[in-house]
């Protein structure tokens, strides 16, 4: 009867151990950055157009934002980060979260309306995932190997075209089952993201079939056994596995875990920015200012680590406030 | 209103009633309205689609600015550079002395030799172009520098607005002196709101380090890479140079930010190999580093180009060796340097030709990496030698300057010449220069300066890179591709054929399984079914309609997809036993006794719709049989690897509806009407046996048939795999044509059943009446007369298959592939309109190019209907006759 009782408190204990070493781990924000505070006299309505991985996270953000000032009016629409400089340029929209910087014709083309360019504030920061299946036995894939799954040209190098798993080593029934690969559409940052750093700007096949949001690429994965795909960090779900990336073939395989996120040794994290219409030296509208400065506050970054994505260091913060007049 | 009294006694009114007749002119009024103004609409769509496009075609704009004085003494500069608003340009001497200069009348600004230079020894070499504003110096004692020479924009403060700029107008530039910087002078131009940007040099300067040896650097260059991830500054180069002892070193540093530390830590790795034959070949003319530090690249005067890897810098290796001028012993190369993205190697010589090389994988390469240099696009030139090569730092335009004075601007991907300019007569073009943002041109000939305005427009589109194969970068062969977006270094790829094919291959295989089910359906409804069913039939197929494409396509993509996906043995059996179970059943229907055939007749449709399930249930027994006997047990395995088993069971399942059609037809002509004679008088029971008979003999005839031609096609060395048949893709077109077939049935169906049914009573009538059969009536008389009602019932149903957006969107993967697999997919020209409208800026060469594949959905829809009117009409011509 004791020894049960011991073994059970033991079991106990160990899980316990788990469970809090489990959440020393949990990513917190930068201890340096304030808790937001209200002010009056904010009031209005904005509209956010762009990215479809931020989709969730500007929802959260305006979510926690009306918490503050209830009456305000935050109308989001994701279709991907392209979106983001049409809306800026014509108006429609106050604020563009984009997964990647804006490209150069992206900016001439603001400028030329408004004679400035465009601000970017990286507001956190996200790990560009490769999913699996589940039942996928696959170890880890280079940078080489991606490239060469979803290429055309292969300009990382690659010898071979890979399109069966057992091209990637895989051996019984896997060894000649064809790869179905998922990717984004065109219009995600996601989309670009990944062909500038993993195909270093070679072309996708053909065969790639394109999903029109983040969580479409999670669900094809999910739902098709052979398959592989790339999606945020903050899409993975209980069905997919998220497969370790090294950058060469002699580095070791790198898992996408919050450690790696800061040290830059997971060779697929970028910053998730917003973009907004600021004009240099001037003051900006209360409401816009308000919610940038929720975006950096304790709370803010609370929430994009609560969407998975990781919160950007203190001094970042900073620079991005001074940027659009705001002392932090 | 007079009346007049009739012999019947009755008076009647003869004068129309004024309501009647005011009705009657509304009426004509609204429905001549309505008429012009739908054809009025339609040509102001077509007419704003052309109007968007246009301007794709339009030629680019040059406008010559007055000639500037020389900024500079005699000295060919080794590099320059200007900024992105056109205001003032640099230029470095080999000496080490660098020059600024306003960019409106060229005055000098600034000359000096920048502090943080490596002082201790001679400047021996300095890296090509490329690196957008980073520089990679070599000297005399063997150290390496990296540098930056760019430009700092920032907004003038109140406090420091001059008198004299306050007079300032709009275009015009003024100097600025900063007195903290290095090189004082700045230049402000006043903005359209009132404010003043102030454009000053920045300069940038790294701690000189050793590239590996104390010999002189003889040849450097560098690929520099900015982590975009984190934007904290962190870089990964490659510096290759080669020194003075003929060797070939590369420095690899990696500058990483290190949290802890708060700092950067630099890592860095080193590697050297010596030059083979070195002392035979001399020293070569350029030393060029490819995009990512790939690649290294030396190239001698005569033509040889040694290429290196140095993907892993700590061991070169020597990949191949290429002659880029075989043909022409007696030509030299005067000019060489990339193109944006460093891939694309832009060689001129001196028969005034420019070739542009990249690195392919291609069968006949015998480089451990399996890859060779081709030259992708050759331009002649005028004549005369090139002595001046730029590349935009936006796009992949090149600027050419010529032995002869004049340059030429040119898009490398299309081969368009945008324009071209002339300098000074007969003198040759000693440098050129793009402006950052493709909107000037600069070029020194003699002891001026010329500079341009331009306008490139869309030089990327021509009627050839939109219709025609193009040799993109990294191809190994000219292709068709539409990829429009990546990164400001990728190439842009609008070939409009992949996205026509994917319109055709989806239409194609929405209309083969829609198609016949619908026409089918029409005439079984119209000319077999009880009215009273029909009454509830007809409505409810025509709820199908009603259907938003969009829960279609959604169903298409996350039920049947999957579903198809597990069970695709059963699914394909179930093409053969449905028909099948059908057929069957009808020949068992008439082995029935005549009174109970009777007396069952009007439950015949419950029957027939109890075969359609047992059909299904038997497809997965069938499908197991089937790819057990003919593939091996693995469908998937067959078609995804073409090497496995032979082409013929692929032949013979494709075969078996050609087979079973021309089977059908000799059997109609040369044996029912023997048949008949012979069984005149047999009883019911015998005959219908005999009926039975006859199925399973045609049946087995067709299964040999197709047997038979298909080994014949597999003798031919055809296999199926590779034009119909192919790898399998999850999503694929046999998914979104039963997606889509399930659109097109509800319309095909009605307007077709509408057109069977409007056949007049008599034709039937007197059909029957002569003792023709129901089918024979409905085959002979009344289709032939409804043709014209199926025919546009067929077209109604293609043109909403051309058009269908949200199935395609969602059912397939949107691939732009070129094959008519039908286990993969497509991307039609509407779905992709759909998903990249929304991306690409307003009027930039993306948006026009869409909507010109709008205007390319409107044309091929315009031209099917207006054939198939004619068609139409033709058919109808010939429904009057009877």
């Amino acid at each position: 009867m004791s020894r049960i009782a011991i073994f059970y408190l033991a079991a106990t204990m160990l899980l316990w151990g788990k469970l809090l070493s489990a959440e020393a781990q949990v990513v917190k924000a930068d201890p340096k950055i304030p808790s937001y505070q209200a002010t009056a006299g904010v009031s209005g309505s904005v509209k956010s157009v762009g990215s479809d991985t931020m989709n969730n996270l500007m929802a959260l953000w305006s979510e926690g934002f009306r918490k503050f000032y209830p009456s305000i009016n935050l109308e989001i629409e994701g279709k991907g980060s392209a979106t983001a400089p049409p809306a800026l340029i014509e108006g429609t929209a106050q604020f563009g979260p984009m997964s990647r910087p804006m490209k150069q014709a992206e900016i001439d083309r603001f400028e030329e309306k408004f004679g400035y360019k465009p601000t970017a504030l990286p507001t956190s920061i996200d790990l560009l995932a490769i999913y699996v299946h589940r039942d996928n036995p696959i170890e880890g894939l280079t940078l080489a190997q991606a490239d060469a799954i979803y290429s055309k040209n292969r300009k990382r190098g690659g010898e071979k075209d890979i399109t069966t798993w057992g091209d990637l080593g895989l051996s019984g029934e896997w060894a000649d089952k064809p790869i179905s690969i998922y990717g984004r559409n065109s219009a995600s940052g996601t989309y670009a993201f990944f062909k500038e750093v993993v195909l270093e700007n070679g072309d996708y096949k053909d065969s790639v079939k394109e999903q029109p949001g983040s969580s479409a690429v999670v669900q094809g994965v999910a739902s098709d056994l052979y398959s592989i795909g790339y999606s945020g960090i903050g899409y993975k779900a209980a069905d997919v596995r998220v497969v370790p990336l090294a950058r060469t073939s002699k580095s070791k395989r790198v898992e996408a875990s919050p450690e790696n996120a800061y040290t830059s040794d997971y060779p697929l994290s970028r910053l998730l920015y917003v973009y907004i219409d600021y004009k240099p030296r001037s003051e900006l509208d209360p409401l816009r200012r308000e919610f940038i400065k929720y975006l950096f506050s304790k709370e803010g970054q609370n929430d994009a680590i609560k969407d998975g994505y990781y919160p950007i260091p203190a001094n970042l913060r900073d620079r991005a406030l001074h940027s659009v007049g705001i002392v932090p | 209103m007079s009346f007049r009294s009739s012999f019947t006694g009755r008076t009647r009114k003869r004068a129309t009633s004024w309501s009647t007749r005011l009705t009657d002119t509304l009426a004509q009024l609204l429905i001549t309205v309505g008429g012009i103004g739908t054809i009025v609409a339609v040509i102001l769509v077509c007419v704003f689609l052309i109007w968007v496009v246009v301007p794709l075609f339009e030629r680019a704009t040059v406008t010559e600015k007055p000639i500037l004085k020389v900024p500079l003494d005699g000295q060919q500069p080794v590099r320059e550079g200007m900024d992105e608003y056109r205001m003032m340009g640099w230029s470095l001497a080999p000496d080490g002395t660098l020059a600024t200069f306003r960019l409106d009348d060229g005055r000098l600004l600034d000359h000096a030799t920048p502090v943080a230079l490596h002082k201790g020894a001679d400047l021996t070499a300095w890296s090509a172009p490329g690196t957008a504003e980073h520089i990679a110096l070599g000297f005399a004692d063997g150290s390496v520098q990296l540098g930056r020479i760019g430009f700092k924009s920032r907004l003038l403060e109140d406090t420091e607005i001059t008198a004299e700029l306050r007079d300032l107008k709009a275009d015009q530039l003024v100097e600025f002196s900063q007195k903290r910087n290095e090189f004082p002078h700045g230049v402000v131009q006043r903005l359209s709101d009132g404010q003043y940007r102030l454009q000053s040099l920045q300069l940038e300067f790294d701690e000189p380090i050793s590239s590996g040896s104390t010999k002189t650097v003889r040849q450097i260059d560098l690929s520099l890479q900015t982590r975009n991830d984190t934007s904290r500054g962190e870089t990964t180069s490659l510096i290759a140079c080669l020194s003075a002892d003929g060797k070939l070193r590369t420095v690899a540093s990696e500058k990483k930010f290190v949290e802890v530390l708060q700092d950067f830590r630099i890592e860095t790795l080193r590697g050297e190999l010596r030059l083979p034959d070195f002392e035979d070949r001399g020293w070569p003319r350029w030393l060029l580093v490819s995009g990512g530090g790939s690649n290294t690249y030396l190239l001698w005067e005569g033509g040889r180009l040694l290429r290196v890897a140095t993907r892993e810098p700590e061991e070169p290796r020597i990949m191949e060796e290429v002659d880029l001028l075989a043909r022409e012993p007696s030509c030299r190369i005067t000019a060489a340097r990339f193109l944006l993205g460093k891939e694309t190697l832009l060689v001129g010589d001196s028969l005034g030709r420019v070739q542009a090389w990249f690195r392919a994988q291609r069968s006949e390469a015998r480089a451990p990496d399996r890859q060779t240099l081709v030259a992708g696009h050759t331009f002649a030139g005028p004549g005369s030698a090139v002595t001046a090569l730029a590349a935009s730092s936006a796009s992949r335009m090149m600027a050419v300057g010529f032995a002869d004075g004049r340059a030429r601007l040119s898009f490398v991907t299309s081969e368009k010449l945008i324009a071209e300019v002339w300098t000074q007569q007969d003198e040759p073009i000693r440098w050129l220069l793009l402006a950052p943002k493709d909107d000037g041109l600069l070029a020194q000939c003699g002891e001026r300066c010329w500079a341009w305005r331009i306008k490139p427009l869309h030089p990327e589109i021509t009627f050839h890179a939109l219709f025609r194969p193009v040799w993109y970068e990294g191809y190994p062969r000219p292709e068709y591709v539409w990829q429009s977006t990546g990164g400001d270094a990728a190439e842009a790829k609008y070939s409009l054929i992949p996205l026509i094919f994917g319109t055709l291959k989806a239409t194609f295989y929405s209309l083969l399984l829609g198609v016949p089910i619908a026409l089918l359906a029409a005439i079984y409804t119209s000319e077999f079914l009880h009215p009273r069913t029909k009454a509830i039939l007809k409505p409810s197929i025509e709820m199908m309609a009603s259907l938003p494409s969009v829960v279609l396509g959604f169903l298409a993509a996350l039920v049947l997809a999957p579903f198809v996906d597990r069970l695709l043995p059963a699914v394909l059996a179930g093409f053969l036993t449905l028909p099948g179970a059908f057929l069957l059943g009808a020949y068992a229907w008439q082995l029935l006794p005549e009174k109970g055939s009777l007396f069952l007749q009007r439950f015949r449709f419950g029957f027939l719709c109890l075969v359609g399930p047992l059909g299904l249930l038997a497809a997965p027994a069938v499908g197991w049989v089937l790819e057990k006997l003919l593939f091996a047990g693995d469908v998937r395995g067959w078609l995804n690897n073409q090497d496995r088993g032979s082409a013929l069971p692929g032949w013979f399942l494709l075969l078996l509806p050609v087979a079973a059609i021309l089977i059908t037809f000799l059997a109609g002509h040369r044996v029912n009407s023997r048949l008949r004679q012979v069984t005149r008088d047999w009883s019911r029971l015998a005959i219908a046996l005999l009926d039975l008979a006859k199925f399973g003999v045609l049946s087995l005839a067709v299964c040999v048939l197709a047997f038979l031609l298909a080994g014949l096609l597999t003798l031919v060395g055809l296999d199926p795999r590779g034009s119909f048949l192919g790898k399998y893709d999850q999503r694929n077109a046999l998914v979104v044509g039963f997606m889509m077939g399930f659109a097109i049935i509800p319309i095909i169906y009605t307007i077709a059943e509408d057109a069977l049914s409007m056949v007049p009573e008599h034709l039937r009538s007197a059909s029957l009446g002569c003792g023709a059969t129901p089918w024979q009536t409905a085959m002979r008389v009344i289709i032939p007369t409804a043709m014209s009602g199926l025919f546009s019932a067929v077209m109604v149903g293609l043109g909403r298959a051309v058009g269908e957006t949200m199935i395609v969107l969602m059912g397939t993967g949107n691939t732009p592939v070129l094959d008519w697999n039908i286990f993969n997919g497509f991307r039609t020209l509407s779905a992709n309109i759909a998903t990249e409208l929304p991306e690409a800026v307003r009027d930039s060469t993306h948006y026009r190019t869409l909507f010109l594949a709008a205007l390319t959905l409107f044309a091929m829809t315009f031209v099917l209907n207006t054939v198939a009117e004619m068609v139409r009409l033709r058919f109808r011509k010939r429904a009057f006759q009877l």
